[in-house]
């Protein structure tokens, strides 16, 4: 058994890193960046493009998005080991898909590098030249576009610009010929080759992903960026109240569903199992964010005289209350919440509770026990009921992520402020600290089950050994 | 057959339970009779400091405890003193020595009486306390920095700790509010104890590389970032100081949060003075409701007093309840928000103006109005508010008008050659038909519902729009970067003057490329006028030429959906969330 659990054990860690390596690869394909939310609205409106830029890089520094991602990337030669230096997220992924069209990032750095300095350039000439303020919007937009057509667009623009004024064509006509003859360079040196030739970039364990897994190890899970404080606060006071909630239902949910299941099964085809099959097969099908809101609906207003629960929340008194008074408030709150995710578990988990004893009913070993006069109550509950537990147990497996992890129907129409509501609210802001986090919690609740589902298997039949292959 | 009937009784029950009338309510008499505010926020309050948050119902709770030098009354919608005396004496600056000559100096004076929980005197020193937090480059306050950026020292009286004058360079039309309103006031003494910031000259955090050179290398003013946004400083009850009336008795995950009325606060002598010192309720409770049934399912139970927000259909079911009616006001003010379609007048199919305005004509926005809104809302004209001093109203709303729509397209060229229904024109050799892709938000019901209207309207005039449904990021990515012909907007608007210069001048956040030598000129001159007959000529012109060049459909203007209890006296806003409930007044 131990030599079970041990190699348990050992893929439980690369598992574990392989679900990590995922969260990160997944985040980056997710549009929006999280630089961007914690900055100032209207770029220009306040604050120059100089200003907005070094805040930006600043915000992005302290927050670790200005490191390479990863150890290393596997990637065509087209793209540079260095593109990550480029910390404005909306520009390196336009030069990413510049890349991808074009596979020449000589050229592309080379027209990049024209765009920066044309843009300064423009930006020293006074805007009393009106049509200054016009290319300079034009170049602004060259910075986030990638396709042809639109880059091709705003050169026109800024040509039709300068033929417009001879002042700005003197003053600007080198440096914006300049920029055309590099985007045609891009077109004309094209290397799309150099887009079929895998290469891996090492970047060394100074990157995003190194820096979060060492400190999630140590137990530092970061900083949420959406409110600024330590994840670990936020899913401390999340956790509980979700293991809470959901390890009431799972445990009324069983508490039910055994005897509901052992009696069908007793009862085999006769009225007593075709009524529970048929109730409990209702209730399974009602969507459980209906039922719920029916349940705000009629037990918790006067309109339709059963005012009997509270509506949302968890408590209604304050902390300073006596325990038993918060006890049995938090209680009357929970009342519904558990009721809705209770409900619909029951079926399924009665039927597999059924299915497993019919089974082993049917069996020559019942048979010979009642042969022997022992009592049908010692059969059912001492022979058949241990050996009809497997599929209870598998299920039980994947009960305790989703403990953890939380339901957000019930948590959003309730408004409880558990692992889901968290989840939700997390995915929404694109707060990847909370996320990973708890992906990864989820994760290791997961491994965990099936560990344990394992070890349920072997107590209840001892015919069941790890160590035997 | 014994199962049918059993399901059909179950469902009848049910559905019979969903329609009944409210009037079979029993509830009739108020059952709530204190003096506490019980409101609705629809999301857990976070970190409870105004510089960290950007949560709209944090910010709501913070303004209750932490004091600005000027706050803008929700009611008189203009800035009025709070924390000063007076709103400021402006003054030039002459000094020939001083490298600011030519700025101005804004001079507050502190109320004598003002003073945090401790006892001890709100003073300049907690003022320039404040800022060196602010533009500390460890303190993630970037989104307010912009805000002083003309801001380049300030001088505390040594003879009266109270008065602050504040040294300006090229200060924009609207400093006296950025400078008094930007960010309350936060005790030095308390969140700065060690006094780690009080001898950095506070010129020093204006120059970013000095200041972030300097944090680098100092222990200790990185300690204080990471203390100043710790939960010690932002969620623990007892450490959380302002100079406002209410002090945080509960804040916690789960349960309400509490806030208490302190108890011989100062500003209550003040307050008959100084309208943004009232505040009359005990308590405010502030309660997570998140899904909307729940709220609707708490008024009903009484266990709420305050909610805005709500949809317009529950808004107007409640409020023909003859039961709620009795418990509950149902108030509807005019909201500070446009929703519009931005165009791409970039693009060749949308540079010309009669297309554009064709589009206008053809977008039937009584029928939005009557489908989306359930009544709740006004055409808009232009970006400005109907009820704004500035809106030009001389202006009037575009008409739906297919027929209309149709001569403007003809004469830009655009005709139904080939009978299918949709105008053509030929660009280049090529027949080109005027058909445009409309950006909707993918996961927003009332965003595609506006969508589906405007491609049936537009079809009436012959243009064919195409939706595509993208996610909030990728759309307003797809704005910026100018890759759009179409797309739908909403955009709040300041109860301050307008300012047209972020989305009209012809660089900055311009998402549609507007712009004329004309209307840069207009902007221009407006931050440097102050008369406010000037600007209002200003601002007439500068809507003139907007709703000429029509770079925007203008679809509408909202109402609020608030109801409050009616034990209260209250007078609905049309500041966002339009109640104030330290206002709310007991019968």
């Amino acid at each position: 058994m131990l030599q079970y659990i041990f190699r348990r054990l050992l893929i439980f860690f690369p598992t574990l890193l392989v679900i990590s390596f995922l969260a990160f690869g997944l985040s980056q394909c997710t549009p929006g960046d999280p630089v961007e939310q914690t900055m100032p609205s209207g770029e220009r409106g306040y604050i120059s493009k100089e200003a907005y830029d070094r805040t930006y890089r600043q915000t992005a520094h302290q927050m670790g998005l200005d490191l390479p991602l990863f150890y290393l990337s596997l990637t065509a030669i087209a793209y540079p080991d260095t593109l990550h230096r480029i910390v404005r997220k909306e520009y390196q992924e336009n030069l990413r898909k510049l890349i991808s069209h074009y596979g020449n990032w000589e050229q592309i750095s080379l027209y990049f590098a024209e765009l920066n300095a044309a843009d300064q350039y423009l930006a020293q000439l006074p805007d009393s030249i009106y049509l200054v303020k016009k290319v300079r919007s034009e170049l602004s937009l060259l910075y986030l576009n990638d396709q042809d057509r639109s880059i091709q667009a705003r050169l026109d623009s800024i040509n039709h610009f300068l033929e417009q004024d001879t002042l700005l064509a003197n003053l600007a006509g080198a440096q914006m010929r300049q920029l055309k003859q590099r985007y045609e360079d891009i077109k004309s040196q094209q290397t799309p080759w150099k887009l079929k030739i895998p290469t891996i970039h090492w970047h060394g364990f100074n990157n995003q992903y190194h820096y979060w897994i060492t400190h999630f190890i140590r137990g530092d899970f970061g900083v949420s960026y959406r409110d600024k404080q330590p994840v670990y606060d936020q899913l401390k006071s999340a956790i509980p109240i979700t293991l809470m909630i959901n390890g009431l239902a799972i445990f009324f949910a069983y508490l039910l569903a055994i005897p509901l299941g052992v009696y069908s099964a007793k009862y085999k085809d006769q009225k007593f199992d075709r009524v529970t099959l048929v109730v409990l097969f209702m209730l399974h099908s009602l969507p459980v964010f209906w039922v719920a809101t029916l349940l705000i609906t009629f037990f918790s207003t006067p309109e339709y005289g059963m005012d009997w629960f509270p509506t949302f929340g968890l408590t209604d008194l304050p902390q300073s209350a006596p325990f038993m008074h918060r006890f049995w408030d938090t209680a009357y709150h929970l009342v519904l919440p558990i009721f809705s995710l209770t409900y619909g578990a029951l079926a399924f988990l009665s039927r597999q509770m059924r299915g497993g004893l019919v089974n082993i009913l049917g069996l020559d070993f019942i048979r010979t026990a009642r042969a022997k006069g022992v009592s049908e109550r010692q059969v059912i509950w001492k022979h058949g009921f241990r050996n009809a537990l497997f599929p209870i147990i598998t299920v039980f497996a994947s009960v305790l992520p989703a403990a953890i992890s939380g339901s957000v129907v019930i948590e959003v129409i309730f408004s409880i402020p558990g692992m889901g509501k968290t989840t939700v609210d997390a995915i929404n802001a694109q707060d990847w600290p909370v996320i990973y986090t708890i992906l990864m919690l989820a994760s290791v609740m997961t491994i965990v089950g099936i560990l344990l589902a394992d070890l349920l298997y072997a107590a209840a039949d001892p015919r069941v050994k790890f160590n035997k292959r | 057959m014994r199962y049918l009937f059993l399901l059909i009784t179950f469902s009848s029950l049910v559905f019979n339970g969903c329609i009944s009338d409210p009037k079979s309510t029993t509830e009739s008499a108020w059952s709530r009779t204190n003096n506490e505010v019980i409101c609705r926020i629809d999301g857990e309050p976070e970190t409870i400091n105004t510089m960290l948050t950007s949560s709209r119902y944090t910010v709501q709770i913070c303004e209750q405890i932490f004091f600005y030098l000027m706050y803008f009354d929700p009611y008189e919608l203009k800035l009025v003193p709070q924390l000063a005396k007076a709103a400021p004496e402006v003054t030039t600056i002459t000094d020939e020595t001083s490298p600011y000559q030519g700025g101005k100096m804004y001079t507050f004076e502190i109320h004598e009486t003002a003073v945090w929980d401790d006892g001890k005197p709100v003073t300049g020193k907690d003022f320039v306390f404040t800022l060196k937090a602010l533009f500390h480059p460890m303190v993630q306050a970037q989104r307010y920095r912009p805000y002083l950026s003309f801001v380049r020292d300030v001088e505390v009286d040594p003879d009266n700790p109270k008065k602050i004058s504040v040294i300006t360079e090229n200060p924009p039309s609207q400093a006296i509010e950025r400078i008094g309103n930007a960010v309350p006031l936060l005790p030095a003494h308390h969140y700065d104890p060690e006094s780690t910031l009080e001898d950095i000259p506070l010129s020093t955090f204006f120059d970013t590389e000095a200041i972030t050179a300097m944090v680098e290398g100092d222990e200790q003013l990185q300690k204080f970032a990471e203390r100043f946004a710790s939960p010690e400083f932002t969620r623990q009850p007892e450490n959380i100081m302002g100079a406002g009336p209410y002090r945080v008795e509960q804040l916690a995950t789960g349960q309400p949060t509490i806030l208490v009325k302190k108890e011989n606060w100062w500003g209550d002598a003040l307050a008959d003075q100084y309208s943004s010192l009232r505040a009359y309720p005990e308590r405010l409770i502030y309660k997570t409701i998140v899904d909307e049934a729940s709220v609707i399912a708490a008024l009903k139970s009484e266990e709420i007093d305050a909610v805005s927000d709500l949809p317009p259909n529950d808004f107007l079911t409640l409020k023909a309840s003859p039961a709620l009616q009795e418990i509950y006001n149902f108030h509807a003010p005019p909201l500070l928000a446009v929703y519009l379609i931005y165009i791409n007048t970039r693009d060749p199919k949308l540079s010309d103006k009669r297309v554009r305005r064709a589009l206008a004509l053809s977008t039937n926005i009584p029928e939005i109005i009557q489908s989306l809104y359930s009544g709740m809302a006004q055409q808009a004209v232009t970006s400005v508010h109907p009820m704004d001093k500035y809106f030009n109203d001389t202006l009037a709303p575009i008409p739906y008008d297919p027929e209309q729509a149709r001569e403007l397209l003809a004469k830009a060229g655009w005709t139904d050659t080939n009978q299918n229904g949709i105008v053509d024109k030929e660009i280049d050799g090529n027949t080109v038909e005027l058909s445009l892709d409309l950006h909707i938000t993918a996961d927003n019901d009332r965003s595609r519902n506006l969508g589906i209207i405007f491609q049936d309207n537009a079809r009436q005039s012959g243009i064919e729009i195409n939706l595509v449904a993208k996610a909030f990021n990728e759309l307003i990515q797809s704005q910026k970067s100018g890759d759009f012909q179409l797309s739908f907007g909403g955009r709040a608007l300041a109860p301050t003057d307008w300012e047209p210069k972020q989305n009209y001048y012809s660089i900055g956040d311009n998402r549609t490329g507007f712009g004329t030598e004309e209307s840069d000129q207009l902007i221009d001159e407006l931050q440097n006028t102050l008369d406010p007959a000037k600007r209002a000529d200003l601002y007439n012109r500068i809507q003139e030429i907007i709703y000429d060049e029509q770079p925007e459909i203008y679809l509408v203007v909202t109402q609020g959906r608030i109801v409050t209890h009616k034990r209260f006296e209250v007078e609905p806003s049309i500041i966002h969330p339009g109640f104030f409930p330290q206002y709310f007044k007991l019968k």
